[in-house]
């Protein structure tokens, strides 16, 4: 799954580190969900729709 | 934003970034240290009173040559609090992985011990070494991941 994390990221000028303690979790975590390692659960992928205030389509694609 | 507050019992580490644990990753480093701590004192007092004549009958005999269990079933009940206590669902799937391949790696090498021992007629594989090396194959997958994720 394709997302635009990082490009959300940037444009706030956060670190992995600062989006990790927005969600309240690791930045290996950020690391890699951005990378497209890892895919979060539904819950995790709402508190990132919330915190950029878009919608998960928005962020996330099922694009490989 | 709630703010992540450090666990007073779990100082912060100077470790390098990525070998750094959550809060709920250093309760179970010390609860697997204080079972595994356990596992040796039972596992060697075992062997002592074996080794001094002492050979207690019955129920007994039952009760004493299964007291290393109790510190395996520690090991695994922490590693249950871990996954109930670990907050970030990417380190639970970190964990999980590891346990996998820990329990994977421990089938493979017992199975080809298995057919060496059938075959060539190797020693034999005393299985009182299963959990530990189940315990090590996880361990070290476990880091391994969390290396490659760092």
């Amino acid at each position: 799954m394709k997302n635009r994390l990082r490009v959300l990221r940037a444009e706030r000028e956060w670190s992995q580190a600062d989006l990790a303690d927005r969600l309240e979790v690791s930045r290996q975590s950020v690391n890699a969900i951005e990378t497209g390692k890892y895919d979060p659960s539904l819950p995790l992928a709402f508190r990132i729709a919330r915190l950029f205030e878009s919608s998960i389509e928005a962020i996330f694609t099922d694009e490989m | 934003m709630k703010e992540r507050t450090p666990d007073k019992n779990c100082p912060q580490s100077r470790s390098p970034q990525w070998l750094q644990k959550t809060p709920a990753a250093r309760r179970y480093a010390f609860r697997l240290s204080l079972a595994m701590f356990a596992f040796v004192v039972l596992s060697l007092g075992l062997s002592y009173l074996a080794f001094h004549g002492f050979h207690p009958k019955g129920v007994v005999a039952y009760l004493v040559a299964i007291l290393p269990a109790i510190a395996i079933i520690a090991t695994l009940v922490s590693g249950g609090m871990y996954l109930s206590e670990e907050t970030d669902e990417f380190q639970r799937h970190l964990f999980v992985q590891s346990v996998l391949w820990g329990v994977g790696g421990i089938m493979v090498l017992t199975s080809v011990w298995g057919w060496l021992q059938l075959y060539i007629h190797i020693s034999q594989f005393f299985t009182i070494w299963t959990f530990p090396f189940f315990l090590v194959f996880q361990s070290v997958t476990w880091q391994t991941l969390r290396w490659r994720n760092r």
